[in-house]
């Protein structure tokens, strides 16, 4: 067998016939590889566009093998779902209608059949982001967290999952799509296609990264919604103290495209209704802090639990009214 | 409520209705409005262009199939001297076959695959374009799959999401179609014949006097001898019919009369889920060997082959079986029983 030092001594005794000789291996390349890859196209005159979808495809390939054993059903009681490990020792992500309630016994399935008990722990019903911990400190097989903020309008991306359940004898199920829309605070929209028994599996980026959270479907094909991973990463202390998060409920519907925190409805006897909260209310701060929008209002009202008070500040016909709120439960019938 | 998103300008909003995933549970609707800022890969048209380039030459070896002059599925050429295969649950009826270029001929069936669902016809023509096969085996997860319409436009494109794989006979993997007559038992197949193995309570088979342990026989005056053909010949009946069941009980045949029912709401919404987005096949279970992929197949085009961006023919599509799920039949396997389906399999007392 020939090493690379013998190729190199060769080439400098003998650098003509070397010359020759890689002249008609190129040749013989060149010529011959329109012959061995009949009837596709000729190698070097591939189609740009094709070419693309190659590289697309060979990154897919290469994610699927790198993160399918960290991709898990997800067993609680009657339910199934779906789930992925994110660290060594065994803390899955899922979602939080999959989980339900914290300290849930609950069996996950790996790809290679293998069962694993675990428990569910905290879960955000408003953002629908749940965590189950294995038993044992593993090590797991696990994927890695991806960040919100680097997901773009465009991006391909792939969803893994059990739909309909797991069956024996599949391995999850890829799908591929791209991210049709991204809201950092609530979802990501794809056209990965979902159906029941997905809930709770990974969306990953072709880096492999775990970039959200299966969580519900629209009418259409292109209406598959995840939750993005940032939640997760944001309340990864209460979610894995088996806090329920995401509770706090004011039972008001604010305009969420205007510059003004201005409030549309107030439902019958809620807290905002008890507080005398009206409609047309512009919010201007909350707690002594400054609200610019209504989705500002919203960022610091999903952060609050049940129970606390907040201090709004509201203009109602150009004069400011000074208001206390005491949060309540949020019903779990609307999340 | 819950906003599913914000939209800075108010352009080409979609009011959708919107539903937790899941088995667990019911079904939450939560109205919302969303606006979508990127086009779905599907249908991309510089994609789309891209992958038709792919299926050029596939584009050549596809055909369409009529009944009754309706194009009920697609079909590919495995042979040049007029053999085309489809799938065989679409044809019902004397099928003729339409060529890329227009020609139309009408058709013999020559063979015929139950359990795939594949049924070979010749047409009088020679010289025709087959497919040129690729590997479905082989084809590893993730690979583009695009099924082509003759000529070489495109009628889906999508990944494979599940290697090649066999399917155990009854497994999972099937999902109930509520547009058949519900009979509300389980079943085994026993030496005996289809047996129940448990009767659901207030089902039409409780209703009937069907007990757990009968062995069905028969249905409707049709013998059945395994759950596969007694579920076969159950298709054919609407919820409401009335039809006549013998069952061997204790080596002794006793008849009920049964009035099938419809299918209970727990079954629905997997169903419904996987409805959203699209018609699915009647025959969309009990391949024996698939490879899977997220091509959003209608009906009609089954039967056709399903070609990897190499343009080769890495299977023949044979079912559209929920939101997420199409099924084709790996080339292998088609290649594997073309030689018996010429020779006539599955044609016998058929004139």
């Amino acid at each position: 067998m020939l090493g690379m030092d013998s190729i190199g001594h060769r080439v400098a005794k003998w650098p003509v016939l070397v010359s020759a000789i890689l002249l008609l291996v190129g040749w013989l390349l060149v010529v011959r590889a329109s012959v061995w890859s009949e009837p596709g196209p000729p190698v070097g005159v591939e189609d740009p566009g094709l070419a693309q979808l190659r590289l697309v495809q060979d990154k897919v390939q290469a994610v699927v093998k790198q993160v399918m054993p960290a991709v898990v059903a997800v067993v609680v009681g009657q339910g199934q779902g779906s789930g992925v490990v994110v660290t060594r020792d065994g803390y899955v992500l899922t979602a939080g209608h999959v989980s339900g309630k914290p300290g849930q016994e609950v069996t996950v399935i790996f790809a290679d059949g293998k069962r694993v008990k675990g428990k569910t722990l905290g879960r955000n019903p408003l953002a629908d982001s749940g965590m189950i911990k294995l038993e044992g400190e593993g090590p797991y097989p696990y994927a890695e967290m991806g960040d919100t903020r680097h997901v773009r309008v465009g991006d391909w991306v792939m969803a893994i999952g059990h739909p309909g359940g797991f069956r024996p004898g599949r391995t999850p199920v890829v799908r591929l799509g791209r991210v049709l829309l991204v809201d950092p605070e609530t979802m990501v929209l794809t056209d990965c296609t979902l159906v029941g028994g997905d809930s709770g599996g990974p969306l990953f980026d072709l880096k492999g990264k775990v970039i959200g959270i299966h969580s519900r479907i629209g009418e259409l094909l292109e209406q598959n919604i995840h939750v993005p991973i940032d939640t997760y990463r944001e309340t990864w202390e209460a979610l894995a103290k088996g806090v329920e998060v995401g509770l706090a409920y004011l039972g008001v519907r604010g305009d969420e495209e205007g510059e003004q925190a201005k409030i549309l409805e107030v439902a019958p006897n809620s807290p905002a209704a008890k507080a005398g909260l009206q409609p047309n209310d512009v919010i201007v701060s909350c707690d002594g802090r400054k609200v610019s929008d209504y989705r500002s209002f919203l960022h610091i009202l999903r952060r609050k639990q049940p129970g606390e008070e907040m201090r709004l500040e509201v203009l109602r016909n150009g004069e400011k009214v000074e208001l206390k709120v005491k949060l309540g439960k949020r019903p779990m019938s609307q999340p | 409520m819950l906003r599913i998103v914000r939209g800075q300008k108010v352009i080409g909003w979609l009011t959708v209705v919107m539903l937790v995933l899941g088995l667990a549970g019911a079904p939450q609707a939560v109205r919302g409005q969303a606006r979508p800022t990127a086009k779905p890969y599907r249908t991309d048209p510089t994609l789309r262009e891209a992958f038709q380039k792919a299926v050029r030459q596939a584009g050549q070896s596809t055909v369409e199939v009529l009944v009754n002059g309706k194009v009920m599925a697609l079909g590919a050429v495995v042979n040049p001297d007029g053999y085309i295969i489809t799938k065989a649950s679409e044809v019902k009826g004397p099928a003729a076959v339409r060529l890329p270029d227009g020609a139309q001929y009408q058709a013999r069936a020559v063979g015929r695959d139950e359990a795939f669902d594949l049924l070979l016809l010749r047409i009088p023509a020679k010289g025709l374009k087959p497919v040129e096969w690729g590997s479905g085996d082989q084809a590893s997860v993730g690979t583009f799959v695009i099924a082509p319409k003759p000529g070489g436009q495109i009628a889906a494109v999508g990944i494979v999401s599940v290697a090649a794989r066999d399917v155990p006979a009854k497994g999972p993997g099937s999902y109930p179609n509520p547009n058949v007559g519900y009979l509300g038992v389980t079943l085994q197949d026993t030496e005996d014949g289809p047996t129940i193995t448990s009767v659901l309570e207030g089902s039409p088979a409780e209703k009937a006097g069907l007990l757990s342990g009968d062995v069905i026989y028969s249905l409707a005056g049709q013998r059945v001898r395994n759950v596969e053909g007694l579920l076969e010949a159950l298709r054919a009946y609407p919820p409401g019919a009335r039809i006549r069941v013998v069952v061997l009980r204790d080596q002794e045949f006793v008849e009920k009369q049964v009035t099938l029912g419809q299918r209970p709401r727990n079954f629905s919404r997997a169903e419904f889920q996987n409805r959203l987005g699209g018609e699915l096949s009647e025959k969309r279970s009990g391949f024996p060997r698939v490879l899977q992929h997220d091509a959003v197949l209608q009906p009609k085009d089954c039967g056709g082959p399903l070609v990897n961006l190499d343009g080769r023919v890495i299977g023949i599509n044979i079912a559209r079986a929920g939101r997420t799920e199409s099924y084709a039949i790996p080339a292998e396997t088609v290649q594997k029983l073309l030689p018996e389906l010429m020779r006539g399999k599955g044609m016998d007392g058929q004139k």
